[in-house]
């Protein structure tokens, strides 16, 4: 086992020794009276009165307390390190209202509690895994709190820091994708009781080797290496380009492999019996029923009053939705479903889909060395979202912050320059930002004053911006450090945030 | 049910006062010191088994009595000594120690513990000792710590059950499974 140091005969300490260190008036002067004072401050009646809310809105339009997934709304709740848990954080995000939301999914700490996220990275929660700080198993529904960093704005946005020290010397992360994960009962944070692990398989940004997998001590902001080169799993080119190649049999195209999603039970649901030969795709999950799309029309329950003379299916614009045309002689309605699978089903439908979906990995992994056997495996289903997604495989002991990175240098050359907005006023900051836009990362740089030297990369596009006294973004683009001999001085263009984060978007699509 | 007898156990009345001890120190924390007198020299031994030293071992205790006077007032008496709570916090706070401060798990083990593990496993090998402490090495984190408490701390399986949060039974098959694994790590080597 690593990390343990196996000792035989040490010596035993004496009870009279081990009583020289007990002082009961010295521990109890360390005691600190639990969080009064922030229960009675207006942020926290802030936070718990919108997350009661958001709990509440669940509840009647989901009634089900199993695993429950709700987006944090703009400009409501959301989770702030500092806030929450009242200690120092080296996680400081420049716009709290632009901070990277979380997604919220609502475990039973009783059950095995499987979690797909809305980019497809899928972990579990098992039973009896989450404890108070003092390591007590909790019992009940606990919240998930989860999102991931993909790019370098969702990098800037959630002021997580990039630097990694190694030797003395400072890298900036590329990162194959970060995540963030917490747990919370009534808004006290959870722990992951000792020995249990998350396993994720998690939606990568891309497919290149040699990243590590390193964990974030939050109030230091030092990253510490996890485990080395977290292989991609790869999916094969050929199989998107040869869809039809890969076809099952000559008649039927390859299916998908659509995860199944939970009966709602407080949503209206339709039982129909599908033609399964034009349909496959909902044949895979015993149990498989509708639910209505009430965000694309206006729904009436009075239609379950009618007796319907006939109904069609067919392909909805939306992704994985279908319009329902229901008809009588006198009046017709049309409707946008999509499938869901009963809950007595569910269990074994999710079961089932990862099978698949490991079953398919595992073959898609030998696709290039045997692109006959993977033709010939007969019942097989291939995945739109399996096909796009690239994969890395690794596990959690606590919750936390976590990134599949590699280390890069940070810009080496210098020019000085002046810095000027649009006005021509010479300009001063704190702190700066530098991306290579061909690159995963961002580089978050000290004071600049007037006429100091700013960074840049030689040989690849670079953009950098601050945010101004304003709490405006300024941003230098790329063409001025391109040519950067030819500017006197640069010129910083100023954006409203909302603006600003647009622009960073676009400049740094990170392909 | 009849478990074994170790300072674990607790007649109805010693539970029943100890209630009223918690409830004493859950309107003023300086009651706490029954509490604390009772259960320092246990907690103490249960943290230096796994640490390194004396003074890592103390300001552990320590901290675990801090957490515990912090929380006494979400204690809730469940039917088990209050020892079963403390000891959670303990072994909470030993394993956030490592992981904070990087520091080694120690497991320590005289060469009786190491007899008395053989014995149960019955299987005779030369240089027995070594290679069963070799053996040990290959168990992972939760199978280590089963070991531990049933061979090296010689904890009941009623106050392992307690402090592990499982049912007593569930902690003898768990350590006998243990027991097996070390007993088909070492008979190939037997042989």
């Amino acid at each position: 086992m690593n990390h343990t140091n196996y000792k035989k005969n040490r010596p035993a300490l004496s009870e009279e020794q081990i009583l020289k260190n007990k002082d009961f008036n010295k521990t109890l002067k360390q005691v600190k009276p639990k969080g009064n004072a922030y229960l009675k401050s207006f942020k926290y009646w802030g936070t718990a009165g919108v997350a009661s809310i958001i709990l509440i809105a669940s509840i009647f339009l989901f009634n089900d307390n199993t695993n429950i997934q709700s987006d944090t709304p703009d400009g409501e709740f959301t989770y702030q390190p500092a806030d929450r848990l009242n200690q120092l954080t080296s996680v400081k995000p420049p716009f709290m209202e632009y901070d990277i939301k979380y997604e919220i999914f609502e475990v039973d700490c009783s059950k095995d509690e499987e979690i797909t996220t809305k980019s497809g990275t899928t972990f579990n929660i098992s039973k009896n895994s989450l404890t108070d700080e003092n390591g007590i198993l909790i019992t009940g529904i606990a919240q998930i709190h989860y999102r991931e960093l993909r790019n370098p704005v969702d990098f800037f946005l959630s002021g997580i820091p990039m630097d990694y020290d190694s030797a003395g010397t400072t890298y900036t992360f590329e990162s194959a994708g970060m995540l963030d994960i917490k747990a919370f009962q009534n808004e006290t944070p959870l722990q992951l009781s000792v020995g249990k692990t998350i396993d994720f398989r998690f939606n990568s940004t891309t497919s290149d080797d040699g990243y590590s997998f390193y964990s974030l001590d939050e109030q230091s902001g030092v990253w510490s290496i996890e485990n080395q080169n977290i292989k991609a799993i790869k999916p094969p080119n050929k199989l998107s380009q040869n869809k039809k190649e890969i076809s099952l049999n000559q008649s039927q195209e390859a299916l998908e492999l659509i995860p199944p999603v939970k009966q709602s039970k407080m949503k209206y649901s339709l039982d129909l019996k599908v033609n399964k030969e034009n349909y496959p795709e909902l044949d895979q999950y015993e149990g498989t029923i509708f639910e209505i799309n009430e965000s694309e029309e206006k729904f009436d329950p009075i239609i379950y009053k009618i007796q319907w003379q006939g109904a069609t299916l067919s392909d909805s614009k939306i992704k994985d939705n279908y319009t329902l045309q229901l008809t009588r002689e006198d009046s017709s309605i049309s409707l946008t479903v999509y499938p869901v699978v009963k809950d007595e089903f569910y269990l074994q439908a999710i079961n089932q889909y990862h099978q698949e979906k490991s079953e398919y990995q595992a073959l898609a992994n030998n696709y290039e060395d045997d692109f006959e056997a993977y033709n010939d495996h007969s019942g097989m289903t291939l995945g739109t979202e399996v096909r796009s997604s690239i994969i890395r495989e690794f596990s959690i002991a606590g919750f936390g912050i976590y990134n599949c990175d590699t280390p890069r240098m940070q810009p080496q050359l210098m020019a000085k320059k002046t810095i000027l907005n649009t006005d021509s006023v010479q300009l001063k900051f704190n702190q700066y930002f530098v991306a290579n836009t061909t690159r995963n990362s961002v580089v978050t740089l000290g004071t600049y004053e007037q006429d100091s030297k700013v960074k840049y990369y030689k040989k690849s596009p670079t953009v950098a911006w601050f945010v101004n006294d304003n709490g405006m973004i300024s941003v230098i683009n790329s063409e001025q450090f391109k040519n950067i001999k030819n500017y006197k001085h640069l010129t910083a263009e100023s954006f409203s945030p909302n603006q600003g984060i647009e622009i960073l978007r676009e400049l740094m699509a990170y392909k | 049910m009849n478990p074994e007898k170790s300072e674990h156990h607790f007649t109805v009345h010693q539970l029943s006062s100890e209630v009223n001890d918690i409830k004493k120190a859950k309107k003023d924390l300086t009651h706490f010191n029954v509490l604390y007198d009772r259960y320092y020299v246990r907690i103490f031994q249960f943290v230096y088994q796994r640490v390194q030293n004396e003074s890592q071992a103390a300001d552990i205790t320590s901290e675990i009595f801090i957490k515990a006077m912090e929380n006494i007032g979400s204690y809730k008496f469940m039917g088990v000594p209050f020892a079963s709570w403390l000891f959670r916090i303990a072994r909470n706070t030993v394993y956030l120690e490592y992981k904070k401060n990087n520091k080694l798990r120690q497991v320590n083990f005289t060469s009786e513990d190491i007899q008395n593990l053989t014995n149960d496993i019955e299987v005779v090998t030369i240089n027995k000792t070594e290679l069963l402490v070799d053996a040990i090495k290959e168990l992972n984190e939760k199978e280590t710590e089963l070991i531990e408490m049933k061979y090296f701390e010689k904890r009941s399986y009623f106050e392992i059950s307690n402090i592990l949060n499982m049912t007593e039974n569930n902690a003898k098959v768990k350590t006998f499974r243990v027991v097996q694994k070390l007993k088909s790590i070492l008979i190939p080597i037997s042989k």
